[in-house]
């Protein structure tokens, strides 16, 4: 599984790469109902992460690339997995992201649209009209102040507003992002592929400062007090790392490197953590403050993506297996 | 990242997990895919 196991209430929502979307029982992983994604049509796989409202749980799903594929947005109503709405489109691998009354999306075929959050009513498109031959994945947007964020596949960052999905501006770096945006204090923060993270003034997207760092940033930056933690990787070396920034990207404040790469999506702040996952099952936490080895946990597969509620810890690999882990539990 | 899709995921059964630290596996499901 891909997309990042989340929790609401006392469900945990998971997507399988065999087509089924679940809610279990967050402490006893029982499961509360499921539904099968494939009646619908040529999809299977669930790549990004749900949003969670107070009714609701939506998520997007796709056939990966398959030109006969399709993919939707569903809207489940939480309690009992009734489909509230779907919306059809040609695939939908990103994060389901909120802004008001409206909720926002992306495609493999880099296209963007905004359907109303409580009918799936679709409000407008926009398609940077790059191809995706590679089948690239796309890096999920960021709703924020009346925009819409994105990296397109054209290396472009965009800022749409978001009521009416007109540009408002556009960057192109040095090279293609190669990390999701992130936002915080009217700033987007993003990696790049030629080992550099930036910070855009999310109202201009001139760039406010960038730092150059020793390998090339992946997955989602997290933010912890004035902290940035990025997933780096070398794949020729197959050496990974996570790295600590300042927020006004004056420098690295620490580093771990490791062997193999992290695999899991994002870097995820847990408890004064930061938690990563890779493909040898390995989970790690490093202490956030300064990047020491804390504890690791093993678990079988690839990890694909960690999440959390309380004092739990979800790691979902891509094989299938999600694995619940509690802190607060005695050996 | 090594797999960047589930298209792109190898298939394969996995057994039991083990357990090398803190914090304690408390439960675990498999979505078979």
């Amino acid at each position: 599984m891909f997309s990042t196991p989340t929790v609401a209430g006392d469900s945990l929502f998971i997507g399988s790469c065999a087509g089924t979307f679940y809610a279990i029982n967050k402490t006893t992983g029982q499961v509360q109902w499921s539904y099968d994604i494939r009646k619908d049509g040529k999809q299977i796989s669930f790549h990004g992460d749900p949003l969670v409202t107070d009714d609701l749980i939506l998520i997007g799903t796709d056939y990966s690339c398959a030109p006969d594929g399709i993919g939707h947005v569903y809207a489940f109503e939480r309690s009992s997995g009734k489909v509230r709405w779907k919306y059809r489109s040609t695939s939908v691998p990103t994060d389901i992201v909120q802004l008001g009354s409206n909720v926002y999306f992306g495609s493999f075929q880099d296209k963007w649209s905004s359907v109303n959050l409580q009918t799936g009513g679709l409000n407008w498109s926009f398609s940077t009209d790059t191809p995706n031959p590679d089948c690239a994945p796309i890096k999920s947007p960021v709703a924020v102040e009346r925009r819409l964020f994105f990296a397109g596949l054209d290396g472009v960052v965009y800022s749409l507003d978001a009521a009416s999905g007109r540009v408002m501006w556009k960057r192109k770096l040095a090279a293609a992002p190669s990390t999701s945006l992130v936002f915080r204090d009217k700033t987007l923060y993003v990696g790049t592929a030629d080992q550099h993270i930036y910070r855009l003034n999310a109202e201009t997207g001139a760039i406010v400062a960038e730092l150059a760092i020793e390998a090339t940033p992946t997955g989602r930056p997290a933010f912890a007090a004035d902290s940035l933690y990025v997933f780096l990787e070398n794949r020729p070396e197959r050496a990974g790392y996570i790295i600590s920034v300042d927020t006004k990207l004056a420098g690295v404040r620490w580093k771990q490197k490791s062997s193999p790469e992290w695999t899991s999506r994002r870097s995820l702040l847990w408890k004064g953590y930061v938690v990563a996952g890779n493909c040898r099952g390995e989970v790690a936490a490093f202490r956030a403050s300064d990047g020491e080895p804390q504890w690791k946990l093993n678990v079988k597969g690839c990890i694909s993506s960690i999440g959390s509620s309380g004092d739990i810890l979800f790691v979902g690999v891509q094989e299938g297996t999600v694995y619940a882990f509690d802190l607060s539990a005695k050996p | 990242m090594v797999s960047l899709n589930c298209a792109q995921t190898a298939k394969k059964k996995e057994a039991e997990p083990f357990l090398a630290a803190t914090p304690q596996l408390l439960w675990q499901y498999n979505t078979e895919g």
